[in-house]
């Protein structure tokens, strides 16, 4: 069970002066159960391939599978069906907030799909429980009196109560700050570990990338440039692509590397802080400094 | 000398009604000529309102908010005082207004009612100190994010802005974006004398400046240099702030035993005091 990419291209108005191909015969696997991040600079194509996972943009050409199932066949139900396996996060989903409570507000979605109060109510309290935002306190206000990554995780409910298999997000920690981050982010993590819902985040942070994601895509100017773990895209022989990118490697790679260089020898398969701490340590101890 | 000063200041929101909120509580804080400030703080601690009164764009509830000498109280004062505070906003998109890049640059001189031959110069000189002079003929609409902050950037310049406000100018930007960026306010402030108040979650950013300043709940808890301010990593988790990836490594192995100067900040720091 995947979503499976097979040769998409997407031109942006096509047969106009504006005509512009946005990414172009792409063929990725987005793995059910598993973490997958997408990464590449502002215009390298990955919005508008993460807006095909759901069936928001049909390709140009090439075609989209949700669990092998055609997902852009219009006026069919089992296409219509596996569009709805998969959720979307947009960037700073929190402007897309509108109803008068927050209650009121991730209901929106569940109503739609057609379900009953009751089952609505369950749903509700659930995604609001998996967000981390108390019912009894939050559920009555209104979400413009939140702070930021309040009013964000008011807005991931809303997509949460709607039981998607794929939860994708876009930039889903851009402008919060270092706390509400890893608040999110953990949150994430735990929606996925406790309902197996598999996850397909976009971020410009190789730092969690790195800590999150079991498999990374890397795009640049509308290609795939990098696919893999992150110990093999992040693996330092690979750096100059990575900058190319307009991408950074995560900071740990980057100081093992320059530890090297400056002579002490150390293992640089590390991109987290808590396996460079380990490793570094490690080298300092053979070396006879600690 | 003494270009912004903060005097007992505080800021209240619906002042009398039922949501009334103390965002700023008896803030004192004095900006330097020609320095470059850092303010950081989770979110709702204050920051913004903070820096929205450098340019009168809020009027301190108690207290005084100088510029340049100037009380941003006095209301004839507010415009000379906007002409030499510039401010730039987390999203590029919602400040530019021109079809033209040019264009967009010259909107504050005519504003202001400079001379057409003086703003072609203002404008060509301020897109060259930005780095986008071969960019003056595009539409913005084809600019990346970094490109457009700095453009954002040149339209304060071009007004002869003495200080330059930044409120998260780079959380919308992917990594080049961040440092195209980042460069630019350093060389601005390294060359030109401009003084920099940047408002931002990265605390890499934070480390390229003069001076720190911590917020929480609307008050100023903790400044110093960034060296200083870093070397604190439990106390800055505490407050759910972040150090460099350097000083998180480096106290990490203090941890472990390994003997380590308190202050490394950057990997130059690390790679010296672990490879000498």
């Amino acid at each position: 069970m995947s979503i499976i990419l097979q040769d998409v291209t997407y031109t942006y108005m096509p047969g106009t002066p504006f005509e512009r191909t946005a990414i172009e015969n792409v063929s990725i696997e987005i793995p059910s159960g598993k973490i997958t991040a997408i990464a590449g600079h502002t215009g390298s194509g990955k919005s508008t391939l993460i807006q095909h996972l759901s069936g928001l943009l049909k390709p140009s050409n090439g075609k989209v599978l949700v669990d092998d199932v055609d997902i852009n066949i219009k006026n069919n139900n089992e296409s219509k069906m596996a569009r709805r396996q998969v959720g979307m996060v947009f960037q700073y989903p929190e402007q897309q907030l509108f109803e008068e409570t927050v209650e009121a507000d991730i209901a929106f979605g569940p109503r739609n799909l057609g379900l009953t109060e009751e089952e609505i109510s369950v749903r509700v309290k659930e995604a609001m429980e998996f967000v981390n935002l108390d019912y009894d306190t939050y559920a009555k206000r209104s979400p413009f009196q939140l702070s930021g990554g309040q009013m964000r995780r008011v807005a991931i409910a809303g997509i949460i109560a709607m039981h998607p298999k794929y939860l994708v997000l876009d930039e889903p920690v851009a402008g919060l700050d270092p706390r509400s981050k890893e608040e999110l982010l953990k949150r994430i993590r735990k929606l996925h570990e406790k309902q197996g819902i598999t996850i397909v985040f976009i971020s410009h942070n190789m730092e969690d990338i790195a800590n999150m994601a079991d498999k990374v895509i890397i795009m640049n100017q509308g290609k795939i440039l990098l696919e893999g773990s992150p110990k093999e895209v992040f693996d330092m022989s690979q750096a100059d692509d990575i900058l190319l990118a307009g991408l950074l490697p995560p900071k740990t790679a980057i100081i093992l590397d320059e530890l090297n260089r400056g002579g002490l020898k150390v293992d640089t398969s590390a991109y987290t802080v808590e396996k460079g701490v380990e490793l570094i340590y490690q080298a300092l101890k053979e070396a006879g400094k600690c | 000398m003494d270009f912004i000063r903060c005097e007992n200041m505080s800021h209240i929101y619906n002042s009398g009604q039922e949501n009334q909120h103390e965002a700023l509580k008896n803030i004192n804080l004095t900006i330097k000529s020609g320095e470059f400030l850092t303010i950081l703080g989770t979110n709702g601690s204050g920051k913004s309102t903070l820096a929205k009164h450098f340019n009168a764009l809020l009027l301190p509830s108690e207290g005084k908010c100088l510029v340049d000498g100037m009380d941003t109280a006095n209301v004839d004062d507010t415009w000379n005082i906007r002409q030499k505070i510039g401010m730039v906003f987390q999203n590029p998109d919602n400040q530019i207004i021109a079809a033209i890049v040019e264009d967009d640059v010259a909107f504050g001189p005519e504003n202001i009612g400079m001379q057409p031959a003086v703003i072609k110069e203002q404008v060509y000189t301020a897109l060259k100190a930005v780095n986008m002079k071969k960019f003056r003929k595009f539409s913005p609409s084809r600019l990346s994010g970094g490109q457009k902050q700095r453009i954002a950037i040149a339209g304060a310049l071009a007004m002869n802005t003495k200080c330059l406000v930044l409120d998260e100018p780079t959380a919308m930007l992917d990594p080049q974006g961040r440092l195209e960026v980042m460069n630019t306010v350093k060389e601005l402030n390294h060359q030109q004398g401009i003084t920099v108040v940047n408002i931002t979650h990265f605390m890499d950013e934070a480390a390229l400046s003069d001076r720190v300043i911590v917020m929480e709940k609307g008050k100023i808890i903790k400044e110093g240099t960034p060296r200083e301010i870093f070397a604190d990593v439990k106390g800055m988790k505490k407050l759910g702030l972040d150090v460099p990836v350097a000083a998180e490594i480096a106290y990490r192995l203090r941890d472990k035993g390994v003997k380590l100067p308190k202050d490394i900040m950057t990997t130059e720091d690390l790679v010296k005091a672990l490879c000498q």
